[in-house]
């Protein structure tokens, strides 16, 4: 299995061995370790305020929809 | 419902449940919105730092036989105030009273480490005099993150006045970037060897988590290795060292014999080495950076010092004298000196009052500059960077009001009102008791307290009574305060 | 004794120092072993660094 002569194969494929790309890192740490939900958890607050000025408001549309 | 484990044991069980540890939390701190989920029960980034600070203060109590409840904790010079702020509440949550936490930046206590130890063994041989001023960069590359900062270090008799000049922008490059580009090597291979593409290789996230976690832990046992055989084996034309191994039951029940030499490894962290490299982070632009905040040179800088683990890998080390074309100082252990620093700041906070002689004073400074920002205007600055902490300012009538119930404040963060990288910090929302005339100014004072935390006041200018206190984790709205 | 103590909490590793006075105007930094205390699971001893929150099922 270890046959393979590396030496002479990442002289002729140096892009493909360490051309390695920032997504693939991001996506790579991703990997580690236990899943992370990444997500707002406190959304339903968030989108209240886009679209409404008043905390008076807002808490009432929070109270209404939780 | 599982026991929690804390330490080098949970470490060795990144392989064994792999799906089960929670890496790198710091990473994530003072952001509310990353959770991770084991069983049932959630963590969020402040949960774990409160357990990891509450197993620290437990050991120490039981090392002393007394009560501890005061520390001095380092966070990185780049922390923004909402990571301070979520550290010192982790720290509170942990049985640390607030008055008695003091925080200062990591390079800053690495650089009262290597003061303090140059002063201890002055009466034998000096290597770096500090009898005059200098400035010095440190640069710290520890599991996560890459900080730099560039201080003016003065030492006058017993006293040590430490001066911040300008710190880089927070900046998430560390260890585990490392690993992962040798992880993604080691895949390559194994996709050579078992003639498939690794990019498509079908199997369900749980598998993908088995093989990132098991060869990241391998990469890191190479590292090691290569650290620990190559020490003076530098240059072109050194001889290599070869880490190998035989994973079992790696992929479909397959196992995975592979090796690695240090050339190889060297060759795959090169992106993360060099000045504009095609990932778009490395360990060069945030010295860059930090040089041009500080409107330096890097021939103006009399020491380098480095900290921080992976600063003890050879190769990275090389980067960096490359660069500034000179030695740097570093310690045969670089890992305990922000520790060593921050105690020894402890004990000489503590006990100023008694002593005359051997005060450390510190000016720490803001990283980035901070900006007001109203919906539909450009943002105005509130606080420029390299302003020294602690500072306040009164903006009077600084934006007005264009609605009649309330004003959203957005409080954002970087380089200029260009930054394509500017960071939205917080939201906040100053609503009106009584109805206000659109156009009416509003006022804003701005405090950073010497932990650098960031407090805002705002108010309807002449009109004191229709007023937020936007301290970060008071009267927030967002954030399910 | 007063401990005077400082806290790296790092990404990967933390290290604590404490510093206590000796003599002459000296300060001696010590580096402190971290043990999690014995549980159900058995008893744990952590060299110095504790890094990672480990939920046990």
């Amino acid at each position: 299995m270890m046959a393979v002569n590396w030496r002479a194969l990442l002289q002729e494929n140096r892009d493909l061995f360490f051309n390695i790309h920032n997504e693939e890192i991001k996506e790579g740490k991703g990997y580690l370790g236990a899943a992370a939900n990444a997500e707002k958890v406190e959304s339903v607050k968030e989108q209240v305020f886009e679209y409404y000025i008043s905390d008076v408001n807002a808490r009432l549309i929070y109270e209404k929809n939780a | 419902m599982g026991h929690e484990f804390i330490g080098q044991l949970a470490k060795n069980m990144k392989n064994v449940e792999y799906d089960r540890v929670i890496y790198n939390s710091k990473n994530y701190i003072g952001n509310r919105n990353h959770v991770w989920q084991i069983d049932n029960k959630k963590y969020t980034p402040e949960d774990v730092a409160e357990k990891i600070l509450s197993v620290a203060k437990a050991n120490v109590e039981r090392f002393y036989g007394e009560r501890v409840d005061g520390a001095v904790i380092t966070v990185p010079a780049s922390f923004n105030h909402d990571q301070i702020e979520s550290t010192k509440n982790a720290a509170k949550s942990a049985g640390f009273l607030e008055d008695r936490l003091i925080f200062i930046s990591e390079p800053t206590a690495a650089l009262l480490d290597l003061i303090y130890e140059e002063k201890l063994s002055d009466k034998r041989n000096t290597i770096h005099d500090f009898s005059k001023p200098k400035k010095v960069l440190v640069f710290d590359l520890g599991g996560g993150t890459c900080d730099v900062s560039i201080m003016n270090v003065e030492i006058n008799g017993d006293d040590y006045k430490v001066e911040e000049l300008a710190i880089s922008p927070h900046t998430q490059l560390g260890g585990v970037d490392f690993d992962i580009c040798g992880v993604l090597y080691l895949l390559h291979k194994y996709s050579i060897l078992n003639d498939i593409d690794h990019k498509r290789m079908p199997h369900h996230v749980d598998v993908k988590r088995y093989i990132f976690s098991v060869l990241s832990l391998e990469i890191e046992k190479a590292r090691i290795m290569f650290s620990s055989l190559s020490s003076g084996l530098t240059g072109e034309g050194y001889g290599d060292v070869v880490y190998r191994n035989s994973l079992e039951n790696f992929y479909t029940g397959q196992s995975f014999e592979f090796e690695i030499s240090k050339k190889e490894y060297d060759e795959c962290i090169k992106p993360l080495l060099t000045k504009g490299g095609n990932l778009g982070f490395n360990i060069i632009d945030p010295i860059i950076d930090t040089l041009n905040k500080a409107n330096l040179g890097k021939e103006d800088i009399d020491e380098v010092f480095l900290v921080g683990g992976m600063t003890a890998y050879s190769t990275v080390r090389e980067a960096i004298e490359n660069f500034f074309g000179k030695k740097t100082i570093s310690y045969l252990d670089p890992m305990y000196s922000v520790a060593k620093g921050a105690a020894l700041y402890n004990y000489y906070n503590e006990n100023k009052k008694k002593i005359e002689k051997g005060k450390i004073i510190i000016y720490p400074v803001v990283a980035e500059n901070i900006y007001l920002d109203v919906k539909n205007n450009l943002p105005v600055l509130l606080v420029s960077q390299g302003t020294k902490a602690p500072y306040e300012k009164v903006h009077e009538g600084i934006v007005k009001v264009d609605n009649a119930t309330g004003i959203k404040l957005d409080i954002l963060s970087g380089k200029s009102i260009y930054d394509p990288k500017m960071k939205r910090l917080k939201s906040v929302q100053l609503t009106f008791t009584d109805i206000i005339k659109p156009g009416t100014p509003i006022s804003i004072k701005v405090t950073f307290d010497k932990n650098r935390i960031l407090h805002l006041e705002a108010w309807v200018t002449g009109n004191f009574k229709q007023r937020i206190d936007v301290t970060f984790d008071k009267e927030v709205l967002y954030d399910g305060c | 004794m007063k401990p005077y103590i400082g806290i790296d909490l790092g990404t990967t590793n933390t290290v604590v120092a404490c510093a206590d006075y000796i003599e002459d105007g000296n300060v001696k930094i010590d580096i402190l072993d971290i043990e999690q205390i014995s549980d159900r699971c058995g008893s744990i001893t952590v060299k110095k660094n504790v890094a990672v929150l480990h939920l046990c099922g």
